[in-house]
């Protein structure tokens, strides 16, 4: 069943450039050139229930900004998409209580208060009953190795620490379709390991949807049987991992790095 | 109807977790926390010295006994409690929330974001001061004039007290929600949150034009003159109406307003 669908999705941003210097800004006061960023530019995928799929692309090649279309953060310009049989950018109730969105950049936790403030706080917003809550933070504290952690103030967690905690928050609700942006960004590898383990697992047990970005090829490879490579707002490539064309002496990087420039040969 | 008053019922549950983690993170805090209390007695002493003054000097404003500007005076505290308490640092922190692209996360929770973005915080440091002192100060003007009112004027000073709250959220959330069309506000929050202070004093120290501007044009003096005119029985039946057509009105545009804001919203950072 294709829980995903999205159709010539389009999303362009207005914005004006500026020169350097004072005498630029002064004329900016007075009239602004508006151009167009065209964020991502008529992109058409589907994904299946239960799969994981890796998402990869350079800074700017609208992978965020697709996932927040797809999370209804932001309206598109143009195009379908459905996420569990939802047009996101209608922010229906029933849309927002199955699907979870974790960004490595930004936090949902109470930064002045222990973690499991927040995942009470998420549990009275997603209507979770006490049992189910209390079965889920016990399961997941400990799959992720951070139980001792519980009561201490987020502000005065590690990085890694910091975003076990983030997912739990996401998934107090067990979502059925998660949406994960950069989730391993910054973090040490014994950290990136333990949440690619956990991110694995969760997938296997829940038969959760996962849509993952990561600039972290280790991330990809280990996760993902399917990647979507996209480049300045199209996609480069729908496909197996293993379909991409290279030689034995190419690495997987390489090998991206190359679909990237076709890409841009082809737009030029 | 039913899942309306389920979703009413979820919605203070979550406030009741706002307040608490509120109360639980400002007390984090210690030395900012009293610092706050004593901050706000001295705003707290000013607005008491009008009150005195008056008192000296036997002022008489627009018609208004020392001990009913007390009064007013006292109600004007109370009315800041609230809207301190409940709503100042909302919304003053909506620009940077907007700004720095804090609104996506609450966009994807399935609870009002409105009701998110605008109550999430409770501060409990600048009100403390000012409830006890609202208090005691309405008290004993109440008490000095033997004020005999009745059940009716009663209630319609409480609602209208309630009811002037939720007017000056509308009225204040309106410059706030701008920032999904020019991001930078600040200049235009400072002027229209001045405005605030129109209510210090009663609006019959303005002149006649003045006092029209202020409760028919850019509704101010509504908020804490109306539940005293109440008490006194200055208000005619038609500013009576005004006082409770215009809060509802006003907060159903600004409902109306915000949908149309959050629609406009691009995100930021990535």
């Amino acid at each position: 069943m294709q829980i995903i669908k999205v159709e010539n999705l389009k999303k362009h941003y207005d914005y004006y450039q500026k020169d350097q210097g004072l005498k630029n800004s002064l004329k900016n006061v007075i009239k602004r050139k508006k151009l167009v960023k065209e964020a991502v530019n008529e992109i058409s995928f589907n994904v299946e229930a239960g799969e994981i799929v890796g998402f990869i692309g350079p800074n700017g090649a609208g992978k965020t900004t697709t996932l927040k279309v797809l999370s209804g953060i932001l309206f598109p310009t143009s195009g379908i998409a459905t996420v569990g049989g939802f047009t996101p950018w209608e922010r229906k109730k029933a849309f927002k209580m199955g699907f979870s969105i974790v960004m490595g950049q930004k936090t949902q936790l109470n930064w002045d208060l222990p973690a499991v403030e927040s995942f009470n706080l998420n549990k009275c917003i997603y209507e979770v009953d006490d049992a189910q809550y209390r079965k889920t933070v016990e399961e997941l504290t400990e799959l992720l190795e951070v139980k001792p952690l519980l009561k201490t103030q987020v502000r005065r967690l590690s990085l890694g620490e910091r975003m076990k905690m983030e997912l739990i928050a996401a998934l107090i609700h067990e979502p059925k379709i998660i949406f994960l942006d950069e989730p391993t960004i910054g973090l040490d590898f014994v950290s990136q390991k333990i949440i690619r383990d956990f991110i694995r697992r969760y997938n296997e047990e829940t038969g959760a949807t996962i849509l993952l970005t990561s600039h972290y090829m280790n991330d990809i490879e280990s996760l993902c049987k399917r990647a979507i490579i996209i480049n300045e707002g199209h996609i480069a490539f729908d496909g197996n991992l293993a379909d991409i064309e290279r030689d034995e002496n190419t690495t997987i990087e390489e090998a991206i790095t190359k679909l990237y420039e076709n890409k841009e040969a082809k737009a030029e | 109807m039913k899942a309306t008053f389920k979703e009413i019922i979820k919605h203070l549950r979550v406030y009741r977790l706002f307040a608490k983690n509120s109360l639980m993170q400002q007390l984090e805090y210690r030395a900012n926390f009293i610092i706050g209390i004593i901050t706000e007695c001295t705003w707290l002493c000013t607005k008491l010295l009008y009150a005195f003054i008056v008192h000296r000097t036997d002022s008489h404003v627009g018609g208004l006994t020392p001990d009913q500007v007390t009064l007013f005076v006292g109600t004007f505290i109370i009315l800041t409690a609230i809207y301190t308490g409940i709503f100042m640092n909302n919304l003053g922190s909506i620009p940077w929330r907007v700004r720095q692209g804090e609104l996506d996360l609450m966009l994807v929770k399935p609870i009002s974001t409105q009701f998110h973005l605008t109550m999430r915080e409770v501060e409990y440091a600048i009100p403390i001061p000012n409830i006890i002192g609202g208090i005691i100060t309405i008290a004993v003007s109440w008490s000095r004039m033997g004020l005999q009112a009745g059940f009716v004027n009663i209630t319609a000073y409480i609602y209208l007290i309630i009811s002037g709250a939720a007017l000056a959220y509308s009225f204040f959330l309106i410059p706030c929600l701008l920032t999904f069309w020019i991001v930078k506000i600040r200049a235009l929050v400072e002027i229209v949150y001045n405005l605030w202070d129109f209510n210090s004093m009663p609006m019959q120290i303005y002149g006649k034009f003045m006092q029209r501007l202020g409760i028919f044009l850019v509704p101010v003096f509504v908020i804490a003159n109306f539940p005293v005119m109440a008490l006194f029985e200055n208000l005619s039946p038609l500013l009576l109406a005004w006082g409770v057509v215009v809060p509802l009105l006003l907060f159903f545009s600004v409902r109306k307003l915000f949908n149309i804001a959050i629609k406009r919203y691009s995100s930021a950072g990535g």
